[in-house]
């Protein structure tokens, strides 16, 4: 469990650096860049983890000499062990997620599929625009927001329902925190 | 610890595999919501495992393999998942089309839109350029006299998304 403790205790140090690097501009990330500002991000994500790795080693060595988990769980190895599995398949399930994500509703991926079906493998834009429909997409996505809760349609009125207003408004709160721009 | 890692993993691969044949068999409607009910389905199975065996694995573990390495390594992996995780949450917020477009209905003047009222906010179109413009940064397709092809490694990338949007049955209708 000493390295399940540290992992958590560490990486929400590294949450706290990355948030104020991002926040107090001190590396500035162009909100206006796609695909660039997201590699940035992992950019420095991935430095930030780095270095804090020998702290977590640190902290992983001095809990386990000292045994402090296992003084604190007592006799409960049972249902710590228990929690552990569970926690090791709910990250399993997110990773498959992310990439069940991809798979299925990925925009670039659509437009790579198409172009590839296309006969001599070429579109223009206005080829693209009409074998991956924009009304479509517009359609789909709202009556899935509809159809999830998150939205109501009252006549050609759309509105946020409370689980979207909360989406809605973590969303915005968000990207103006992380310096995102408008996203989408 | 071996014994829950062990399990999860068992547990896991269950749940890809009803996932796989229920997605082929019965394809849902609410899909997500399929996947997180089958999860759970996979949770009851691992619990019943997880309790009938723990007393008869208690305690053991594989030679060579001491229980502070499988601390450390198991660490390791929640230290770089959450990082992970981390990463892909910035990656859902930033990208994501339904989040956008409710918080476009949110930021409204009267808090509710048309379907045209969104399109004049967030354009489709400009997010489609903008993802062309992000596969040709990452060398996924070219423009050449006004049209755009794949690239080898996009070829690759869009035969490889096929075969699993086929194998998983999902996609396409987005």
């Amino acid at each position: 469990m000493a390295g399940l403790v540290s992992a958590i205790i560490i990486s929400f140090l590294g949450f706290m650096i990355h948030f104020f690097i991002i926040g107090s501009g001190i590396i500035k990330i162009n909100p206006e860049w796609c695909i660039k500002k997201l590699k940035r991000h992992a950019q420095l994500l991935m430095v930030i983890w780095l270095l804090c790795l020998p702290a977590f080693i640190y902290l992983f060595g001095l809990l386990r000499d000292t045994d402090i988990i296992n003084k604190a769980a007592g006799d409960h190895d049972l249902i710590l062990n228990y929690l552990y599995g569970i926690i090791i398949f709910a990250c399993l399930f997110f990773v498959y997620l992310t990439f069940y994500y991809v798979v299925d509703r990925s925009v670039s991926s659509r437009l790579m599929i198409e172009i590839d079906r296309s006969r001599d493998k070429r579109m223009s834009f206005e080829d693209i625009k009409k074998v991956y429909d924009l009304e479509t997409k517009y359609d789909n996505e709202l009556n899935g927001m509809v159809e999830g809760g998150f939205m109501r349609k009252d006549g050609d009125y759309y509105y946020n329902t409370v689980k979207g207003r909360f989406v809605a408004r973590c969303t915005d709160l968000y990207k103006r925190a992380f310096r995102l721009g408008k996203g989408g | 610890m071996l014994y829950s890692i062990l399990l999860a993993a068992f547990a896991f691969f269950l749940f890809l595999l009803i996932h796989v044949v229920i997605f082929h068999m019965y394809p849902p409607k609410r899909r997500f919501r399929t996947l997180v009910y089958l999860a759970l389905v996979c949770l009851m199975a691992y619990s019943i495992l997880f309790f009938l065996g723990y007393g008869m694995v208690r305690g053991k573990i594989l030679p060579g393999v001491t229980d502070r390495m499988l601390d450390l390594a198991g660490g390791l992996f929640f230290y770089f998942f959450i990082c992970f995780a981390y990463f892909h949450q910035i990656i859902v917020f930033d990208r994501s089309v339904t989040p956008r477009m409710m918080v476009e209905v949110e930021t409204s003047p009267n808090k509710r839109l048309t379907k045209e009222g969104l399109k004049s906010r967030y354009s489709l179109e400009d997010k489609f350029k903008k993802e062309l413009v992000d596969m040709d940064f990452m060398k996924r397709i070219e423009l050449k006299d006004g049209k755009y092809s794949n690239t080898e490694k996009g070829r690759h990338h869009a035969g490889l998304m096929r075969f699993l949007r086929d194998y998983l049955n999902v996609g396409g209708h987005q």
